[in-house]
């Protein structure tokens, strides 16, 4: 409780700053960026020997739950777990020595941003039918294709990569490399500009025979599913451990408003409809945080919790998009207007149920496990 | 420990039917999919008492029901 307190406090003196200015000009904050490296959040999960906070997937949840609840920005939110969960967590868990010697210290401090390109195309849902592929060379791989999508890509220092090794179908034959901006035949696009989290920059990235050294594979040749399933398993119960923060944020902007917007001579929450709304906004928020907290329980009895993460993921993403609807209404006209900022979480919201995972694709996932295993 | 892997892909993955040979690709036949290899990890770590480490995991493996028994067999016996 007193980490998400704390987390809480700091996010919401440091991390919401001019929001509605930057979200309409698409503007990511670096300032805020290097508060939360001097707060410790890119380096929360790295163990204490290796610099960082070693927090738990406990603790780890805990203190992203009271992110979520303090800050306003949650472009920012998601540039950090593309961070985090798809750069940081890679190197941590799959990397080399050289590897985290070389990385993990600039990208624990807020000098480096990382990013993570799996999605192209023709590969979203689908992602092992990905098709950009590497060519074996002496000492070196070359690289050719295209990557679409890519949080953070725009502002990014180093690139986790996806790619196709061999001529295996699926996901046997992908492996995963550590690339650097400016490596020669890798360009990135121009930020795009979409519906909400416009406070975190993405655009697509292509790889021209991209020359990327043996040293830079990371986890074992062909196994960067493995890579890829143990990051994306993280960024879910991560990213679901911020929108419950964000959901508690829009159960007490409801409740306190309710109580004070007079309407027909009473305040709101006097009509059992808004009352209701704003208990259907609490239930979300108690169900989503036993979710949670089952993935991060499981995961800290050393299980992946590749479904609990997923089941969380998927009923959060769900809720915090039904809340900050729920809390738009409950505000009439004026949570229509951006300068409410009820609006603008919505639009993000919406983003939660498409990235990390579809919520049909783990809806599909979930249904799959429940046949029996033996 | 070969058949009881052996019956947990068919029942999970191929619906309880047909055979399985000891050397056929279950990534490249499509048996096994990103889900599937996680639950057979798990079923491997609960069924045989091993430990898996996730960073340690090469794919290539976990391809076979050969490969896997070959590879559950190490793990069994450290150090061999
Ligand atoms: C804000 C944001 C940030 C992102 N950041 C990154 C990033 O940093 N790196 C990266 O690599 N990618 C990123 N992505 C891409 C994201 O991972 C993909 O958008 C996502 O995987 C879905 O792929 P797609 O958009 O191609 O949709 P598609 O796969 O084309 O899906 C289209 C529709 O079909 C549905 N569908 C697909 N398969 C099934 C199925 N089996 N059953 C039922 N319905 C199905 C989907 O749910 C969806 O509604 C980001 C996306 C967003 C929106």
């Amino acid at each position: 409780m007193e980490l998400k307190r704390t987390a809480a406090r700091f996010a919401k003196a440091k991390l919401s700053e001019d929001i509605i200015t930057r979200d309409k000009i698409c503007e990511f904050s670096r300032k805020g960026w290097l508060e939360c490296a001097k707060f410790g959040l890119q380096s929360m999960v790295v163990p204490e020997e290796g610099g960082g906070g070693g927090l738990g997937p406990v603790d780890t949840v805990s203190v992203l739950e009271g992110i979520g609840l303090g800050c306003m920005d949650n472009g920012l939110l998601c540039a950090l777990s593309a961070h985090i969960w798809g750069c940081v967590l890679p190197i941590l868990r799959f990397g080399t020595e050289q590897q985290k010697k070389r990385y993990l210290s600039p990208l624990m401090d807020g000098a480096l941003i990382g990013a993570n390109a799996m999605t192209e195309l023709e590969a979203g849902s689908d992602v092992y039918s990905l098709k950009t592929a590497a060519k074996k060379k002496k000492g070196h791989f070359l690289i050719s294709g295209r990557k679409v999508f890519i949080t953070n890509a725009p502002v990014a220092d180093i690139f986790v990569v996806y790619v196709r090794t061999g001529n295996r179908k699926g996901m046997a034959g992908i492996s995963c490399f550590l690339i650097e901006k400016g490596a020669k035949g890798f360009f990135v696009g121009k930020n795009i500009d979409k519906m909400g989290l416009r406070t975190s920059t993405m655009s697509e990235i292509v790889l021209d025979g991209c020359r990327v050294s043996d040293e830079n594979l990371i986890g074992r040749y062909n196994s960067g599913a493995v890579v890829f399933n143990e990051s994306i398993s993280w960024e879910r119960m991560g990213v679901a451990a911020l929108q419950l923060g964000a959901i508690e944020r829009l159960c007490n902007i409801c409740a306190g408003y309710a109580k004070t917007r007079e309407v027909f001579g009473r305040p709101i929450a006097g009509f059992k409809i808004v009352s209701d709304r704003i208990r259907d906004m609490e239930l979300c928020l108690k169900k989503g945080r036993a979710l949670v907290h089952r993935a991060a329980k499981a995961r800290q009895c050393g299980r992946p919790a590749f479904i609990e993460s997923a089941k969380a993921k998927l009923y959060v993403s769900e809720s915090y998009l039904r809340c900050s609807r729920q809390a738009l209404q409950i505000h009439g006209a004026y949570g229509y207007m951006t300068e409410y900022g009820l609006e603008r979480e919505m639009r993000d919201a919406m983003a939660s149920t498409i990235h990390s995972g579809t919520s049909e694709v783990l809806q599909e996932m979930i249904r799959k496990t429940r046949k029996v295993v033996r | 420990m070969k058949e009881k892997i052996r019956k947990f892909i068919i029942d999970n993955f191929m619906y309880g039917k047909g055979k399985l040979k000891d050397d056929i690709s279950l990534f490249d036949s499509g048996i096994m999919d990103s889900l599937g290899f996680i639950k057979l990890l798990a079923f491997i770590e609960k069924t045989f008492r091993v430990s898996i480490d996730m960073s340690e995991v090469a794919i290539d493996n976990f391809d076979t029901v050969d490969e896997i028994v070959k590879t559950v067999s190490k793990k069994k016996r450290p150090g061999k």
